[in-house]
């Protein structure tokens, strides 16, 4: 049997996502489809996700790669497990905003869906997960995309980056009970619900924000660093030129 | 004394007991439990159905040991649950029964039955997932995952190794800090979230150091040489096999019934009638044995072992 980067390209996932896509138009177009919230929005989560995956389940990667993820992961994701002491700070959002910014793009997916992931093994899982990894893995794109601006490198930008990111991640949070459970579905509903969580999400952009402002340079420096020693540099060139 | 002894065995020997079959049944079925039950819940909307299917979900959670923390998400999803039932009426102002207006808001009988059997399907999804974290352990669910993808899940695992062994190393390096005067359990909640973040810098380098060891280490034994191969804890076993059997076929009887509008109350524009047909008295039964599965096994089970002890 040959091995599974072997069988499919690592770009394959993006043909596949994009399938499923136009198949999920023809439905809501022609079979009501917009009737199934609930079913359509995992489809597209799944979709949405899959390339990501895709790609780095199927290119080479050395051991050294992946446990450096996985350290990274777990920070995040103690960021949720090992804080019940201090409930203000849950600093998840930017360890992974941080791999983003160092990593790149799909370092920093794997590592914020991993530590959706992971952190819910130990608190509980529920509907919340798909979206949870959905929205952390979106963070570490996003951030890895800008990493080559250099505004991105700029304290008060991240301040106010890390800001935009708690509303962006508490809207999406909010969605998966709202598409599910509030008839009809229309903005007066995501007003409602993105005022009831106002305060969580204010709570969560203003931990990021502070966080990335006073210690982004240090954990920069320490995550390069590392990058360098452990030799990660030639992947890092080699991500850059494959993807997005 | 001894009779202390003697109840502290038996409730040790009880815990050992205590697996559910349903527990040791193979990941696949319980999976394939979990996701019926789950679309179950959100597919039919009537009252009955949700009672009856919200009893049966409190009896498995009984059976299977989450009693205290049913309360616990009862409780943190108060906020969840009040915001359905609120926000239903409040911008839903379809239906036929107004019993109040203010402000040219209209707040039907409808929307608000609406809104409470909606609340109610939230509900029984949450409380099924409390079985589902005790029932479907992370090894069960890695072993799900890792056909799929083993790259991905030996890097949830790595993950799922590191989070206990960091947590230890994050409690010496505060007590290392401690011994040097600076306690990051004091102060104002900024100075003990800074603290903690500094702390968790220092946990960052040290453990990427540690890591570089284990990923050589994982190299030095041949890691990426070639196929991975994993070793299968759960086997299909036929018992599975006859599970599986009349649980699929059953549960797509239900949906296909669901797909006719069967179990399906009518609540816009008026509020239908609370009855159901014959068929959907079948189709209640039908979906009742299937939240059941678990204790349907466990009955089972005592009853053989009660048949065959006299």
């Amino acid at each position: 049997m040959k091995s599974l980067s072997q069988t499919f390209k690592p770009s394959m996932g993006y043909a596949i996502s994009i399938g499923v896509f136009v198949l999920c138009l023809v439905w809501i177009t022609f079979f009501n489809g917009d009737q199934h919230y609930l079913i359509l929005s995992f489809i597209c989560l799944a979709a949405s996700m899959l390339p990501f995956y895709w790609h780095f389940e199927t290119r080479e990667s050395e051991a050294r790669e992946i446990v450096f993820l996985a350290v990274l992961a777990t920070v995040a994701a103690l960021g949720r497990v090992a804080m019940a002491a201090v409930p203000d700070v849950k600093p998840t959002s930017f360890v992974i905003v941080m791999t983003g910014l160092t990593l790149g793009p799909e370092a920093g997916f794997i590592v914020g869906s991993t530590s959706a992931v992971v952190s819910n093994l130990f608190l509980g899982q529920g509907p919340w997960t798909p979206w949870q990894m959905f929205a952390w893995g979106a963070m570490g794109i996003s951030a890895g995309l800008i990493r080559n601006f250099k505004i991105a490198h700029n304290r008060y930008f991240l301040a106010i980056l890390g800001l935009v990111y708690g509303f962006l991640f508490g809207w999406i949070m909010d969605l998966w009970y709202v598409m599910v459970y509030v008839q009809p579905l229309n903005i007066k509903t995501f007003i409602a619900a993105y005022l009831a969580s106002f305060y969580f999400d204010l709570a969560h952009g203003v931990t990021t924000a502070i966080l990335l402002y006073l210690f982004y340079q240090s954990w920069y420096r320490i995550i390069t660093r590392f990058k360098y020693k452990y030799g990660l540099a030639g992947v890092q060139d080699e991500i850059n030129q494959q993807s997005f | 004394m001894d009779q202390q002894m003697a109840k502290q065995r038996s409730r040790a020997t009880g815990a050992v007991r205590s697996r559910l079959v349903f527990e040791q049944l193979n990941p696949w079925v319980t999976f394939s439990y979990y996701v019926v039950t789950i679309a179950c819940s959100m597919v039919f909307l009537h009252p009955i159905f949700l009672l009856v299917e919200l009893l049966i979900v409190v009896g498995v959670n009984y059976v299977a040991r989450v009693r205290k923390q049913m309360v616990m998400v009862l409780e943190g999803s108060i906020f969840m649950v009040a915001f359905i039932m609120v926000l239903n009426p409040l911008i839903n102002n379809r239906g036929a029964h107004v019993i109040w207006t203010f402000g040219g808001t209209l707040i039907t009988v409808e929307a608000i039955f609406y809104g409470f059997m909606m609340a109610l399907s939230l509900v029984i999804v949450l409380l099924t997932f409390l079985s589902y974290n005790k029932v479907l352990t992370s090894q069960k669910f890695m072993y799900l995952f890792s056909r799929i993808s083993p790259k991905l899940t030996l890097l949830t695992m790595i993950t799922l190794r590191f989070v206990p062994l960091f947590i230890r190393r994050l409690k010496n390096i505060s007590q290392a800090q401690t011994v040097r005067g600076i306690n990051v359990n004091r102060g104002s909640s900024r100075q003990r979230s800074i603290g903690v973040v500094k702390m968790m810098e220092v946990l960052l380098v040290r453990s990427f150091t540690d890591a570089l060891q284990t990923a050589d280490s994982m190299n030095a034994r041949g890691y990426g040489s070639g196929q991975r191969s994993s070793y299968q804890r759960y086997r299909f076993k036929q018992r599975d096999l006859l599970c599986l059997g009349w649980f699929i076929p059953l549960s797509g009887l239900c949906f296909y019934a669901a797909s006719q509008g069967i179990g399906r109350m009518v609540v816009y524009p008026a509020l239908g009638s609370l009855g159901l047909s014959l068929t959907g008295w079948l189709v209640l039964l039908g979906v009742a044995v299937l939240f059941s599965f678990p204790l349907i096994l466990e009955a089972w089970e005592w009853l053989w072992w009660n048949l065959l002890k006299s």
